[in-house]
């Protein structure tokens, strides 16, 4: 290679000496590199709590309801204090609360309100657990809450702030995973049952209810490549678990067996149908036609008018059926709301949570998102009957005529009676589960 | 002068793949079961990745994810072959005055988000009775031997959609360097052969196609590489199991609570496998320049 | 031998018919069957963003059906007093510029010195950096966006939050090998005897770089500009995984409506980058063309665009 005298490259050429003595000082410096490394050890700058000081994970029962910890370096706020000047941060699943309502609260306290979304909330929990988030109010599941009550992640609340906590059913102020609401107040109830468009799959609700084990509509009915479930693994299995046990099925079981035999059913029935499995199945894929029969919440269900190309003409054919009515056995969950620990306006999202539990602007709510909270004053068949005093325009009651069919996606206090509940399972047992979803999810090609 | 890109490339690429491996053989955090990654070696803890190795020996979800990876890729590299390689040759050597506008037409679909023509894709097939999309439309109204729309996301079908959804997606990227090697190739060498009595189909297979098997490597490389990552496109255009690809499951496996070690080990051995593909790319690209230099 | 021979009387069936044998023995020597399949090809490749921008003038809601003609969906980005109006599409769009107009210019930079650096590379080691050049190219965006999620969560989370810096860096991670290769292109079309020549009349290396090279390049960097634009505002993996809050792009919107309900406002979006991007490759295009013929090299700028041979 011949070099030209004024290229670096020739200079350098020269110079191999000094390359040999500039790596050898990279080589003692590498060692360094290691013990800053070691330095991090196991625990790490993103790891978990080091040696066995773990506060524990607390996960209520309905037997054995429970109170979640308080902590010394996480206590609420003080009363009495002023509003902070916002922007508040909600940070939601799509689509689950109505921006209209959030407009209101802007409106209501002067400020800014943001809405955050995710579709995954083990990955919302991972971005909270960084640190770097500024969300205020978050709404967990009721298995995730004690992990971030355990973990610090959520503050307590200041009930002085929420004087409309007493709106909701008396069952749920005190709920079996929070005695006392200290960190959590609910959000929506729904029960998991299935839905189906009667023009694709011609069934009326009294077939339904007749058959020895109405689950196995989906075992028996399910038309090809038009049957869903969710992409949840407590609730697809526990689906497959009522339709091979009937009522005696328990949804929180942690037998093997149990879970094995519902992996298998489900399994067995994906081969012949080709299972969809996701989450918006119900109330984006059956309004669209892309699903005849899917395993629904009952606010998924409830919110498919609005999501129809052609309202009028089929939201006449939608249905929902939860079986535990009947004695078949079934599932009521519900979503809470929390305050961030991290959160920048805490006593604005006191504020927003009691705004929430006001009874009109919850119906309000309901009215576009199908999920209703559960308030002592609503009786949501009334509602949907005749419409509730003040909302007359929005454009869900214009499909008041619409819903008739829908009215079994309607929640009553009664339904608490006839349902289970699904509550948190410790990490063991909760793999057992998710173990076996996945085995579900890989398909059986 | 190469030295700020060199070190950008290994703070921010080299340096993440450490943090892979420490997350695959970390451990958990004791609350929320996510990673914990061990930073240190000398503590690795190796149970997830011999869970993962022995998923894929004995049958388990990695081994079906992988099987049916190398199979949608197979076909769909196969197929963007059998489609690009007669449309890059067209536009190189019978362009002629239309090649700038069929060579804007072909990069044209780059400009769209990706996502944005999949999810038009999905609305194209859509089989709901009200508002049933253009190809059903078509088959149903225009041709005698389709009644009712055909539901393109059940039983076999849901895989030849799938398969044509990452045809779709990556089929750009094997035209185009395809189109620059054939573009390349002296047309004197083309029409010596022809001078010498080959007929022109015979040229096309002793000159032209020795000649682009450069092309057709980088092409294939260049689409096959990055399908083993792709989870979005399953997932968009059709949501069953069986449809699933490893992307899926590496995506699923890291956002499960305690099983990200498992997620970061299959990515870790999905990493080494790609990498092995792309060695043996490098090496034949090497030799090839070394045989044309001499 | 002469090709013209005498045609005997009665010999048009028997040059139809040797016609028809050639078509059947070469079908290939006609283009009329490839042409035919190229604009099959072309018409299934664009069909699909026709569809797209048709919806996204969409007056009902649905995403699949056409129900008649109206600017609905663009009024809900821009104006704030339409009631499909949502903030966090222009948000989205926000983000999405902010982060190809970011990550051109730091890709760009570090890409053309990488290739100039790796074409000069004399010693040990060059093969080895050109791996590491290729290997982002043929990585999955999963294992990097996993892999650059852990870094910053983990490791670097003093110095660099996860939000829009995070994903700049992914972003110039990723489209620095794209940098490399297009203007590597052109370096060795160029070759070193311009520098050379430069040295020779005195210049030193840097004046030769800067005065001389750089120059000469300027077409490849206006198209590492571009590709960059074009790999960045369409990145989806990288950008979701770097994301806390405030940084949602235009892809993620997209992502996350398909697996919700979405409405035709994501196809506005999707039509408005279309239309930016044309307007961005156009612009390259004339540039490289007005390049082209200053250098009185009259191919088409298109081709060369598309033979990376810029």
């Amino acid at each position: 290679m011949v070099f030209h005298p004024r290229d670096p490259a020739y200079r350098r050429s020269l110079t191999r000496r000094d390359f040999l003595r500039r790596s050898l000082a990279t080589g003692v410096a590498l060692p360094s590199a290691a013990a800053i490394l070691a330095a991090c050890g196991p625990g790490g700058p993103g790891g978990g709590a080091g040696t066995g000081n773990t506060p524990e994970v607390r996960f209520g029962t309905p037997d054995k309801p429970v109170e979640l910890q308080l902590f010394e370096d996480n206590a609420a706020i003080a009363s009495e204090l002023e509003p902070e000047a916002g922007p508040l941060v909600i940070y939601n699943w799509e689509n689950y609360t109505w921006k209209q309502v959030l407009k209101d609260f802007g409106k209501e306290f002067g400020v800014e309100v943001k809405y955050e979304t995710f579709y995954n909330l083990e990955e919302a929990v991972a971005k909270i657990q960084t640190g770097e988030v500024t969300f205020d109010v978050f709404f967990p599941t009721m298995d995730v809450l004690p992990k971030l009550v355990a973990a610090k992640l959520a503050q307590p609340l200041n009930h002085d702030y929420i004087p409309n906590l007493s709106n909701i059913w008396p069952s749920l102020q005190d709920p079996f995973y929070d005695l006392g609401s200290r960190y959590s107040v609910p959000y929506t109830i729904y029960h998991t049952g299935f839905g189906w468009r009667t023009d694709l799959l011609p069934l009326e609700v009294e077939e339904v209810a007749a058959m020895s084990n109405p689950y196995d509509i989906f075992w028996e009915h399910g038309p090809v490549g038009k049957t869903a479930v969710y992409d949840v693994p407590r609730d697809a299995l526990a689906m497959a678990m009522y339709h091979l046990e009937g009522s005696a099925a328990d949804p929180n079981t942690v037998d093997p067996a149990k879970i094995e035999a519902a992996k298998n059913a489900l399994i067995e029935l994906d081969d012949r149908v080709g299972l969809e499995v996701n989450i918006d199945i119900a109330y984006v894929q059956i309004p669209e036609g892309r699903m005849a029969l899917s395993q629904s919440w009952s606010g998924d269900m409830l919110a498919t008018p609005w999501y129809a190309a052609d309202p009028a003409a089929e939201a006449g054919s939608f249905r929902y059926y939860w079986p535990a009515r009947d004695g078949f056995g079934g599932v009521i969950d519900n979503d809470l709301y929390a305050i961030l620990k991290g959160a920048k306006n805490p006593v604005l999202a006191h504020h927003f949570l009691n705004f929430m539990l006001d009874n009109f602007n919850a119906m309000k709510n309901f009215s576009w998102v199908g999920y209703q909270a559960p308030l002592s004053a609503l009786d949501p068949a009334d509602v949907i009957a005749n419409g509730w005093p003040g909302l007359e325009g929005y454009f869900s009651w214009e499909y008041k005529g619409h819903w008739d069919n829908l009215l079994p996606a309607v929640v009553t206090d009664q339904d608490l009676e006839v349902a289970t509940r699904f509550h948190g399972l410790p990490l063991a047992e909760e793999t057992l589960w998710t173990n076996a979803f996945a085995e579900f999810r890989a398909g059986a090609s | 002068m190469a030295v700020p890109g060199i070190a950008w490339l290994i703070i921010l690429f080299i340096l993440p793949f450490y943090a892979i491996a420490a997350v695959a053989f970390g451990g958990l955090d004791p609350i929320f079961a996510g990673p914990a990654p061990t930073w240190n070696p000398l503590e690795w803890d190796f149970t997830a990745f011999r869970t993962i190795v022995g998923e894929l020996v004995s049958g388990g979800p990695a081994q079906i994810f992988f099987r049916r990876t190398l199979l949608y890729i197979a076909i769909a590299v196969s197929i963007s072959i059998t489609v690009g390689y007669p449309v890059a040759y067209y536009v190189s050597r019978h362009g002629g005055r239309l090649k700038v506008l069929l060579l804007t037409l072909m990069i044209a679909p780059f400009w769209m988000s990706y996502l944005m023509r999949m999810l038009a894709w999905v609305n194209l097939l859509s089989d709901s009775p009200e508002t049933p999309g253009l190809i059903n439309q078509l088959l149903v109204d225009a041709t005698p031997f389709f009644d009712s729309p055909v539901n393109w996301g059940a039983g076999n079908a849901a895989h030849m959609t799938v398969i044509l959804g990452l045809v779709y997606g990556y089929i750009p990227f094997f035209i185009l360097p395809l189109y620059a090697a054939l573009d390349r190739i002296d047309r004197s060498q083309l029409d010596a052969a022809r001078d010498l009595g080959g007929s022109p189909r015979s040229t096309f297979w002793r000159v032209t196609l020795p000649l682009s098997k450069q092309g057709i490597l980088a092409g294939t490389v260049i689409i096959m590489l990055p399908m083993f990552g792709d989870y979005y496109t399953p997932d968009l255009m059709s949501g069953q199991n069986k449809t699933r690809i490893i992307g899926n499951q590496i995506n699923s496996l890291i956002h499960t609570q305690g099983k990200a070690p498992e997620g970061a080990s299959l990515t870790l051995l999905l990493s080494g496998f790609v990498a092995i593909l792309m060695l043996y790319y490098l090496i034949s690209v090497s030799r090839a320049a070394r045989e044309a230099r001499r | 031998m002469s090709l013209a021979r005498e045609v005997p009387v009665g010999a048009t069936t028997a040059i139809r018919a040797s016609w028809f044998r050639g078509f059947i023995s070469n079908p290939w020597a006609k283009p009329r069957f490839l042409a035919g399949f190229t604009w099959l090809y072309i018409i299934w490749s664009i069909a699909p963003v026709v569809i797209a921008v048709q919806i996204s003038f969409n007056a009902g809601r649905s995403r699949s059906s056409f129900q008649g003609f109206s600017l609905q969906w663009y009024q809900g980005i821009f104006d704030r007093a339409s009631e499909n109006f949502d903030a966090t599409l222009l948000a989205a769009l926000g983000q999405s510029l902010k982060l190809a107009v970011i990550t051109m210019p730091i890709a760009t930079i570090l890409g053309v010195g990488l290739a100039i650096g790796l074409a000069r590379w004399r010693g040990r080691g060059s093969g080895s950096a050109n791996a590491l050049m290729l290997f982002p190219l043929v990585t999955p965006e999963l294992v990097m966006g996993t892999a650059l999620f852990l870094i910053f969560a983990n490791l670097f989370d003093t110095f660099v939050k996860l939000g829009t810096t995070a994903q700049v860096l992914g972003h110039v991670t990723f489209s620095l090998s794209y940098v490399v290769i297009v203007t590597r292109g052109r370096l060795f079309a160029i070759g070193r005897e311009y520098e050379e020549a430069a040295m020779d009349l005195g210049a030193s290396p840097g004046q030769a770089l800067r005065r001389i090279l750089l120059p000469l390049l300027a077409p490849a960097i206006f198209a590492s500009l571009f590709i960059v634009f074009a790999i960045s505002i369409d990145d989806f993996v990288i950008s979701a995984f770097l994301c806390i809050e405030g940084c949602t792009t235009i892809p993620i919107k997209i992502y996350s409506a398909a697996r919700n309900a979405g409405n035709p406002s994501l196809n506005a979006l999707a039509s408005i980058m279309l239309v930016s991007s044309l307007m961005a490759i156009t612009f390259a295009v004339l540039i490289l063309r007005a390049f082209n013929r200053r250098q009185g090299n009259t191919r088409s700028a298109v081709e060369d665009f598309a033979r990376l041979e810029i």
